[in-house]
């Protein structure tokens, strides 16, 4: 395989790499996919399992995944072992970097809500004044997301709305219950918009590279992809500057190969290409590698209620059910009076309040529980994170992975415009909640630490000035033309709209201009 | 977490032995806050009602109990007590359900039982 002349190597098989293997492999492009992860298998790798069969009755192995929040012991064995793949820290400023190390990455396991960004985002400094716009604008990306919902299967619901642009959607007709009736009602009194989720719905609950890309790729003979390959450095050649491969270690054997090829493609994930990059020591003459760490702060369960007529076990399907999302709604046309840019909510009703948040205990609380059943509303709160140049990513001298390859440090920390806004959601919400005549049980305006939403985006910008970007408008490196990053390290802002439709679609966008580019011969 | 309604409780759960073998494998801050915890159940026990909390009758463990009826708020409670109070009440009341006497007497549905899911076996782990 080292021999092998490929024209294109691409790093990491999720969402973004798998992008551009689909892209370019159907256009005759020989590609070569590296993961660092085993292949998976649905049917061989699961098993119907009772909880009390476990052995550690659903709990999982103490310490086991202490910055997975989002781990049971059902599913422990996807996520990257931290003793294996380990990172730093500021002491007190905790980052939960969640990572799946599997061929089709987070793709296999995301919670597929599917949207786009606006020019709210791409062109949010115009509007703001603060940061940075993108070097594209949303007319630029949009035949983009039009050919990647498809491919998805993105349902949802079409509002005209200008900072939730709409989609090619499977249009969602269903109806609303009562109890969503009665919180839109609610909330259109403070001009609050709700539609319905809009998410990728695959085929067959599953909206992945593995099943939905890569699949279409493999079938034109023009990708081969080597499993169990941990990337340690892109390698440049000495006279030209340009990359010639990438360096990678057999996970299981533990031997060093290099794979070359005419173009590097890095798809690793956001922080693991930019630690690629870093570890390699190219593609930084702006100094801000690593800069500008962002991602989106979540607050589940901001608010539990319940709908009063709901108790009591008089919970109908008509009655209560199904949820809702609500986009940014702040500083579009009038100013919030202590942050800029805004947050989303995701709600679903018809469950039961969490026992977790509720006072009581013994039989007085299962009582409660008894008599809230089925007629809970919660909601999580989605934050926009401001881009800042002192939240970033550096190499760590004195750690490294299973595999020898130095690991990355965080300084990352949240500043009052996400807290302002935190309190913002949980008082809006709770106001709406009471205004629809619904009883509050608890609220918290308390984010995860950093990471927990695995949005995590920036650290490799794209700009058109190569002395504060890392990138150019085409995820093409300013330093190393024949670089191409397209995962969600190229972001420049993020909104508070989930990133993988806009990650797909600039992999799709950023691979077409490369197949144009190697068609011309100017790379 | 009594039986109630025919559901098995804690002690048909084993969940006390149960949470014993968790924690004592647990890292170090989880096994003292519970060490901590316990010993402060026993001494505030002690103090109001002269005995330790296992001696303790029904209505005097409801008095030494009382904070898990405050409502719940995201930080901690500041009395240490309470603090212990509501991680343990939400591990007892966790080990219990997801027991098998527990799974074995819940009412029925008809439909898939609660506590079934799908577990992800390793998936070709380093030797």
């Amino acid at each position: 395989m080292a021999a092998t002349p490929y024209d294109v190597l691409i790093v990491g098989s999720g969402a973004s790499g798998g992008m551009a293997a689909y892209t370019l492999a159907r256009k005759g492009i020989n590609c070569l996919m590296l993961d660092a992860g085993p292949p998976v298998d649905f049917q061989r790798d699961r098993a119907l399992k009772a909880v009390y069969d476990l052995p550690y009755r659903g709990f999982d192995k103490p310490g086991r995944l202490p910055h997975v929040l989002q781990a049971n012991e059902f599913n422990a064995n996807v996520w990257a072992d931290e003793t294996q793949n380990p990172y730093t820290y500021e002491p007190g400023n905790d980052f939960n970097w969640v990572r799946v190390r599997l061929v089709g990455g987070k793709s296999l396991f995301w919670a597929r809500m599917s949207f786009r960004l606006s020019d709210y985002e791409f062109k949010a400094k115009d509007h703001d004044g603060y940061g940075d716009n993108w070097p594209i604008s949303y007319a630029d990306l949009k035949p983009y997301y039009d050919q990647v919902e498809p491919i998805f299967r993105v349902a949802g619901r079409k509002e005209g709305w200008p900072q939730l642009p709409d989609g090619v959607f499977l249009e969602d007709q269903s109806p609303d219950s009562l109890c969503v009736q009665k919180f839109k009602a609610a909330a259109a009194k403070q001009s609050i918009p709700v539609t319905k989720m809009r998410r990728a719905t695959g085929q067959g609950q599953l909206a992945s590279s593995l099943n939905l890309l890569l699949p279409d790729a493999l079938a034109t003979g023009k990708l081969t992809i080597v499993s169990n390959a941990v990337a340690s450095r892109v390698t440049t050649d000495k006279i030209t500057g340009l990359a010639n491969g990438v360096t990678f270690i057999d996970r299981h054997s533990r031997r060093e190969l290099h794979a070359r090829a005419r173009v590097v493609i890095l798809g690793a994930s956001c922080l693991e290409s930019t630690r690629l990059l870093l570890n390699s020591g190219i593609a930084n003459s702006s100094g801000v590698l690593g800069h500008y760490l962002f991602d989106q702060f979540y607050i589940t369960q901001t608010v539990q209620a319940v709908m009063p007529e709901a108790c009591g076990g008089k919970a109908t399907r008509a009655m209560i059910g199904g949820g809702g999302y609500i986009p940014r709604f702040r500083n579009l046309n009038t100013r919030a009076k202590d942050f800029i840019r805004g947050y989303a909510l995701d709600f679903g009703t018809g469950g039961t309040p969490s026992p977790d948040r509720l006072p009581g205990y013994g039989s007085s609380l299962e009582e409660k529980l008894a008599h809230y059943k089925g007629a809970g509303l919660s909601a999580t709160t989605m934050g926009e994170v401001l881009p800042r140049y002192d939240n970033f990513v550096s190499i760590d001298p004195s750690a490294v992975d299973a595999w020898g390859i130095p690991a990355l440090h965080f300084q990352a920390r949240y500043s009052d415009n996400e807290f302002n806004m935190a309190r913002d959601a949980v008082n809006t919400l709770e106001e709406v909640c009471h205004d629809a005549g619904f009883e509050v049980l608890s609220k918290t305006d308390k984010m995860f630490p950093p990471g927990y939403s695995i949005h995590e985006l920036g650290t490799c910008r794209m700009g058109d000035d190569p002395k504060t970007s890392v990138l150019n408008k085409w995820n093409q490196s300013h330093d190393v033309k024949n670089i191409f990053v397209v995962d969600g390290s190229s972001f420049v802002t993020g909104g508070s709209q989930n990133p993988t439709m806009t990650i797909l679609s600039l992999s799709m966008r950023a691979s077409e201009y490369l197949a144009e580019q190697m068609r011309s011969g100017s790379l | 977490m009594p039986p109630l309604n025919g559901m098995a409780g804690a002690l048909d759960a084993q969940a006390p032995e149960f949470l014993d073998f968790l924690i004592g494998i647990s890292p170090a801050p989880r096994q003292q806050f519970y060490r901590d915890g316990l010993e402060l159940l026993d001494a505030r026990s002690r103090e109001k009602f002269g005995q330790i909390f296992a001696s303790l009758s029904a209505t005097q463990a409801a008095e030494i109990l009382r904070p898990l009826d405050e409502p719940w708020t995201h930080d901690p409670p500041a009395d240490p007590l309470a603090r212990f109070l509501r991680d343990a009440h939400l591990d007892i009341r966790r080990a219990t359900q997801n027991s098998r006497p527990a799974m074995a007497s819940a009412p029925s549905t008809g439909r898939r039982p609660g506590g079934i899911g799908l577990y992800w076996l390793p998936i070709d782990p380093i030797v």
